[in-house]
């Protein structure tokens, strides 16, 4: 057993990415974004539990929303974006950061859906691998845009489903209803509507993978 | 370059209506951070402008409160592992049962893996952790030392089992609880807020001291007997009960592994070659016997076996050869 752990920490794949230095470009541009969280920014230091449900009440559904167009599960976003929301909280992240909290979260759920995808991609390995996978910066996409590409070719691949097939699974992912309850409004069997949500999510899964993670695959069979 | 990225293009950016060239225009623009922000905005705005579906906010905030509590009673570890990743409530159910039953199996079996934890360095590795209560140890190469996991320092006496060489660095308790280090020959080394090196491998158990205060207690025949120790003093205990105290001329140097350094005086090939045998792993051959009673005195830097290996043979003028784990150590002048 290597026991380093006792010293070292385990770093946390969100503190561990370093925020992107902020140049002092005459004050005006970034003043003008702080200035829109001042009510915030000081509820986070003077109580951070008030200032986080703040955070909340103003970010949550915009980022939860957000999330969704990644992961595709509505229980799987309001996950992410509440860990984001927790370790922003427990790891004092508020005192550190250096853009907007609105650009902070939204930066952090996107890199944290990509890894989702990415991780749902190669499920061979365990998620803690495959998190220290994509921590590294190099890992991520190299720009901002190719997240939206991410989350268009996720729409994309539901959109190829078969209609049925889609709406059920947008039933269960979207709509976050049970297997029972979608067998009852469509009128199938339970076991049908489970047979079909696999499928869907093994075709959207499959899409994704061939296209934007394809290498991990490689290297997960080289290995 | 300031292109015009306006909210407009943004938008359709964001629905997945814009040429490549554009996208790359972007990509430019965001670079810089007023921009970046501008982009967060406006992609807050829009999400907002066509929700997919409805978000139970409140949900959200109990969640968060519910966790943030849970996390100032109890184990704040546990708190941080989400079920976001197990996305189906059957397979949930499926891992949390795996997870009682084994757990429960490896507890049964594994005792001593969930008590103590095992410190431990390879052939030519050292390294220094800090344990609970504040002490440091560094292990010199090839050694192990095995520690409760649970509660130390907080209960009754800091007890730990070592094979092989480690350096302590203990930090004195108030309550004048002890620090007792075993080996496995039964001796006893006990501590009060001191520094120390303890030896203990097949051929000796050695425990130096750098300051403070050690009883050792090891076993004669059928009786268990005492030794103090004063800074300075080192402690020999041969395999065959043989006890030896001495004075050191300069303690520090039976630490000096932990830079590294090695300091012979007046040691033996023979003995230089069990050094190699303990931190390296190598199985070492001296194939002139009359070689085998050249000493060594002095100290050097080295930072692995070769490096250690060619000096010796400089020194003492003679000749090696490794072949994987094995070094044979011949004399200089080879008939051929």
């Amino acid at each position: 057993m290597n026991s380093k752990a006792i010293t070292s920490r385990q770093e946390d794949p969100i503190l561990s990415r370093p925020m992107e230095p902020v140049e002092d470009s005459g004050g005006s541009g970034m003043a003008e974004f702080q200035d829109d969280e001042f009510f915030i920014r000081s509820a986070l230091r003077s109580d951070p539990k008030v200032g986080v449900e703040l955070l909340y009440s103003r970010y949550y559904s915009a980022l939860c929303t957000h999330a969704i167009k990644f992961v595709g599960s509505r229980e799987i976003a309001e996950d992410i974006v509440s860990d984001i929301f927790y370790r922003f909280y427990s790891g004092r992240i508020f005192e550190r950061v250096t853009t907007s909290y609105r650009a902070y979260l939204f930066r952090t759920v996107r890199n944290q859906g990509y890894n989702y995808l990415k991780w749902e991609s190669a499920k061979k390995i365990p998620m803690e691998d495959s998190f220290d996978l994509t921590s590294s910066e190099s890992q991520q996409p190299d720009n901002i845009t190719q997240y939206e590409e991410l989350y268009q070719d996720v729409e994309k691949a539901i959109a190829t489903l078969p209609l049925r097939q889609r709406s059920i699974y947008l039933l269960f992912h979207f709509e976050g209803k049970s297997v029972k309850e979608i067998a009852l409004e469509l009128s199938i069997s339970a076991r049908t509507a489970e047979v079909q949500v696999y499928r869907a999510r093994n075709t959207v899964r499959a899409l994704i993978r061939n296209k934007w993670f394809i290498s991990i695959l490689i290297a997960l069979t080289i290995l | 370059m300031n292109t015009n990225i306006t909210r407009e293009l943004l938008f359709d950016h964001f629905n997945g209506s814009v040429s490549a060239r554009q996208r790359r225009l972007i990509d430019e623009w965001v670079k810089k951070p007023e921009n970046a922000e501008l982009f967060y905005k406006y992609l807050m705005e829009w999400e907002l402008s066509r929700p997919q579906y409805h978000v139970d906010l409140q949900k959200g905030i109990e969640a968060f409160r519910e966790r943030d509590k849970k996390a100032q009673t109890g184990n704040p570890e546990t708190v941080l592992v989400t079920r976001a990743f197990v996305n189906n409530k059957r397979q949930l159910w499926l891992a949390a049962a795996w997870v009682v039953a084994v757990l429960g199996f490896l507890g049964w079996f594994f005792q001593n893996q969930l008590l103590y934890k095992n410190l431990s360095t390879g052939p030519g590795e050292i390294q220094t952790w800090t344990l609970e209560d504040g002490s440091s140890v560094s292990l010199n190469a090839n050694s192990e030392l095995t520690v409760p996991r649970w509660g130390f320092g907080s209960n009754a006496a800091r007890e730990v089992y070592l094979t092989g060489e480690a350096e302590f660095s203990v930090t004195h308790k108030t309550n004048g609880e002890s620090f007792i280090v075993k080996t496995r020959d039964h001796v006893d080394v006990i501590v009060l807020g001191t520094q120390f090196t303890v030896y203990s491998r097949p051929d000796k158990t050695e425990i130096s001291l750098n300051k403070g205060k050690v009883q050792v207690q090891h076993q004669t025949g059928l009786k268990r007997e005492d030794l103090i120790m004063a800074p300075g003093d080192m402690v020999t205990l041969s395999k065959k009960g043989h006890v030896e105290h001495n004075r050191l001329k300069e303690p520090a140097q039976y630490a000096a592994w932990k830079e590294s350094r090695f300091v012979f005086d007046e040691t033996s090939l023979t003995d230089i070659a069990r050094l190699l045998e303990n931190n390296y792993s190598l199985s070492v051959e001296i194939a002139s016997p009359e070689i085998a009673a050249l000493t060594i005195s002095g100290s050097f830097k080295a930072q692995d076996q070769y490096e250690l290996i060619n000096s010796i043979c400089r020194i003492l003028d003679i000749r090696y050869k490794i072949k994987g784990k094995k070094v044979i150590f011949s004399a200089e002048t080879k008939p051929e």
